[in-house]
């Protein structure tokens, strides 16, 4: 008799449903024609690339040559041979920070951290805060680069803004200033850029806009593109394999992963997955991160709290095969019962160097994330 | 002034200096001057919470009386001025400060040549460097105070000076909820810190040392394995002004910083941060004439501005642990009927055993659960398979019987995993 060995993880309400898990597993399936059998592979593992002071990487970012990351209180030039520089102080809150570029334009890094704003020079290496100028919508939260501006979102709040042109260091309503947005009357949870358009998830729905190139100020909604979904746990949201993803939620419930099909969400969370998202008290600190690697495209979800039989595993969506797997850290010298994992260590990624560095949602390391890392090399914190 | 930046840097003059009453924000990535403001110095010695306040000292515009103990927020806006508060002012004394045991304690009197043996403490419970009911105390040893601080766990410190000539020893002792004084060998007076339960501390040769408080005694250790910086004029300089290299803590407790004077004119600071985790140097940068006027507030203390950062004192260790999978199917049944299995046969890659352990004879776990995954039965390994014995069969014989039935496997060794099948052999009750 055959076996279902190659499959996901699967927790209905109750075990007699299914109890399917695949923890620390890849499920690869094979080619339509190829008659080839699917496989599990092994997870690719963590060796220390560099190790930042403070404590968490709170955002990583690589372009052209150049690394940089948010670890703790301060900001980071890291090379290739994994050493760092200090750049900057940035402030600190409990939410991860952003860190985008508008790259030869400007020569700029734009960084939000704590609420705050900072401009990174890539010739000069001036650090400077740019809370205070007039636009800004402080506290932001998240920073993003589209069409040639800066931006962010105002915490708690249906306002964003944009800077210059290629200039961050400039926030006025000459160029860019304030929008609100305003199909919808619910706050801006997060907000992302997808194919220069910039996505805005609330708390019921979500609203999308794209450059007109008015000259007041250069976006405005698409108009149809109002969608009866928000988001449930800011930090959940990521751009993956060309299309937007997050934990959604509205008025009629939550606790869904959706993906965006054009400016629409499809639910890609399978009712057992949904089911655990649902037994965690909240989404509050939950975070996402996403790689590309051998093919498959990976959505990463860590939701504190969110306790199943085997301890507490991130949340793994394989977009190229449509499947749910669980990622975990397991360590034989704490693990109670010999079976509790913690979640997977990663917190934010990038690929930089030719290779994937994975930001510690614990310590300041920054790791390489390798097939041929065959074990964790990792920088465990204790409580 | 504006509110600082976080991690800003408030350099004041003290008492001591020609330019007393001048202060200074830098930036502490740069060390450009950010603002400036006159009537706010401090005293050499004072230990103020990073993050927290700052304490200044007023003085007359027309000499050099001091007219009130100031504490300003983290925003430099004044929020409590002290004019008088009896015997053991405070007002003129170095002050330190203890946000987890909330109270301030001070020496009192002060003098530069003259130095106390008493001391006074704040009324605790509130942070509030305005109430000062507890009574004086004295040194149990009677030895002349110059700084003093509380630790996070409520001990108080305070550090005696020696004959302030070459590199002067300074004895730490402790006073309350100590047995008996510990005595560190230290040179440089006015220069240690306090991030969390640590004391740090340079020696003769500006060697950074941590000291972890201990239930009865500190416990010292070398931090850095060279010396911070290089020293251009003998400490004794220091010692002779009153000006001594100084340490102090980072907004972020994962730094500090050092101060010195590398000219020995006290018209140059060399202001130079390091990570606590690794003692290497991060941010160097020296700055002249910071207020602006020709003079440089060139003494102690430096006050970090800006609210404290959360949850950064964590350091961690690098280990390396195995990567643990499991995998657990859905539930074999047919029609609940009895099924009796005689074999389980894996079908994965072989032979890809490590040459040397761990992984030389990789192992693969399976047990099983006949009620849906609530119980289970003990684990059974089997071998994956040394290095190039390709062909090796993972199987599992005599497996007893079930109504429905959830196997799982597992594995910890490092090395290549895939799995591509799983067959049972299954009889049906009749």
């Amino acid at each position: 008799m055959k076996i279902p060995i190659v499959g996901g993880s699967y927790q209905g309400l109750a075990r007699i449903v299914d109890s399917e898990r695949s923890i620390n597993l890849i499920v690869e399936r094979p080619a339509p024609d190829s008659g080839a059998l699917g496989a599990l592979l092994g997870v690719p593992g963590y060796s220390v690339f560099c190790w930042l002071p403070g404590a968490p990487v709170r955002a990583i970012f690589w372009q052209d040559g150049r690394g940089f990351a948010v670890c703790g209180g301060g900001f980071y030039e890291y090379f290739a041979n994994g050493s760092f520089t200090r750049r900057g102080n940035v402030a600190v809150d409990g939410n991860p920070a952003s860190i985008c570029s508008n790259g030869q334009a400007g020569f700029q890094i734009f960084v939000v951290s704590g609420g705050h704003g900072y401009i990174f020079d890539l010739n000069t290496l001036a650090f400077t805060d740019v809370t205070s100028q007039s636009e800004f919508p402080a506290p932001a939260l998240t920073g993003f680069f589209t069409d040639g501006y800066f931006g962010a979102f105002q915490q708690d709040s249906i306002t964003f803004s944009l800077s210059n042109l290629e200039n961050g260091l400039i926030w006025d309503i000459a160029q860019g200033g304030k929008a609100q947005v305003s199909q919808s009357s619910d706050n801006i949870g997060n907000c992302i850029v997808s194919h220069r358009e910039i996505w805005f998830p609330g708390s019921k729905t979500t609203e999308v806009w794209s450059d007109i190139g008015t000259a007041d100020f250069p976006y405005a909604p698409i108009p149809g593109t109002t969608i009866e979904r928000g988001i449930d746990g800011p930090f959940t949201l990521a751009s993956i394999d060309n299309t937007v993803m997050m934990v959604s939620k509205n008025q009629d419930g939550s606790r869904d992963v959706v993906r965006a099909n054009g400016y629409a969400f499809q639910v890609v969370s399978n009712p057992g997955i949904s089911n655990l998202l649902s037994a965690a008290p909240s989404m509050e600190g939950s975070i996402a991160w996403n790689y590309v690697q051998n093919g498959h495209a990976f959505y990463m979800l860590s939701v504190p709290d969110m306790e199943t039989d085997y301890g507490i595993t991130t949340l793994c969506y394989d977009v190229s095969n449509n499947t749910w797997t669980e990622r975990g850290l397991w360590n034989p010298n704490t693990a109670q019962n010999g079976i509790q994992f913690i979640p997977d260590l990663g917190r934010c990624h990038c690929y930089g160097f030719d290779q994937h560095l994975v930001g510690d949602r614990q310590s300041g390391a920054i790791y390489t994330m390798s097939f041929n890392q065959k074990a964790m090399d990792v920088v465990l914190v204790s409580a | 002034m504006s509110a600082p930046i976080p991690g800003s840097i408030l350099v004041t003059s003290d008492a001591g200096d020609a330019v007393q009453g001048d202060s200074a924000l830098l930036n502490p990535t740069t060390g450009t001057v950010l603002s400036t403001q006159s009537f706010i110095y401090a005293r050499s010695a004072d230990r103020v919470p990073s993050g927290v306040n700052a304490i200044g000292r007023q003085q007359s515009s027309s000499d050099a009386t001091i007219v009130a103990l100031d504490v300003y927020d983290t925003s430099l806006t004044l929020v409590a001025s002290i004019t008088s508060l009896g015997s053991g002012n405070p007002q003129t004394s170095p002050i330190g400060g203890n946000t987890s045991d909330s109270f301030y304690i001070a020496i009192t009197p002060f003098g530069f040549t003259t130095h106390s043996t008493v001391y006074r403490v704040s009324s605790a419970g509130v942070l509030d460097p305005t109430s000062w009911s507890i009574p004086t105390s004295s040194t149990p040893n009677s030895n002349a105070l110059i700084g003093i601080a509380p630790s996070a766990d409520n001990r108080w410190l305070y550090y005696t000076v020696q004959p302030p000539t070459g590199d002067a020893l300074l004895s730490f002792d402790l006073i309350n909820n100590v047995p008996g004084p510990t005595v560190l060998t230290l040179a440089p007076t006015e220069a240690f810190i306090q991030p969390g339960n640590l004391l740090m501390l340079p020696n003769g040769n500006l060697l950074v040392f941590v000291a972890t408080n201990s239930e009865t005694a500190f416990e010292v250790r070398q931090l850095t394995t060279t010396g911070v910086l290089v020293r251009t004029y003998p400490l004794a300089a220091d010692a002779a002004n009153g000006d001594a290299p100084e340490l102090f803590r980072d907004y972020d407790p994962e730094f500090f910083w050092m101060r010195t004077f590398p000219d020995g004119t006290l018209h140059t600071s060399l202001f130079t941060q390091y990570s606590l985790t690794t003692g290497l140097q991060i941010v160097q940068w020296t700055s002249q004439n910071l207020n602006g006027s020709g003079q440089v507030p060139a003494t102690c203390p430096n006050i970090v501005m800006g609210p404290e950062p959360p949850g950064t004192a964590k350091v961690g260790q690098r280990q390396t642990v195995p990567i643990k999978w499991v995998r657990r199917t859905s539930q074999m049944s047919d029609e609940l009927l009895w099924l009796f299995f005689s074999e389980f046969q894996l079908m994965f890659q072989p032979g890809v055993g490590q040459a040397n352990d761990p992984g030389a004879n990789p192992q693969i776990g399976l047990r099983w659960s006949n009620d849906g995954g609530n119980t289970w039965s003990n684990q059974r390994w089997v071998s994956a398979g040394l290095q190039g014995q390709y062909g090796t069969r993972a199987i599992w014989r005599m497996l007893g019987r079930a109504r429905n039935r959830v196997w799982e496997l597992t594995s910890t060794d490092p090395v290549v995993w895939a799995m591509v099948d799983a067959f049972a052999t299954v009889e049906k009750q009749a």
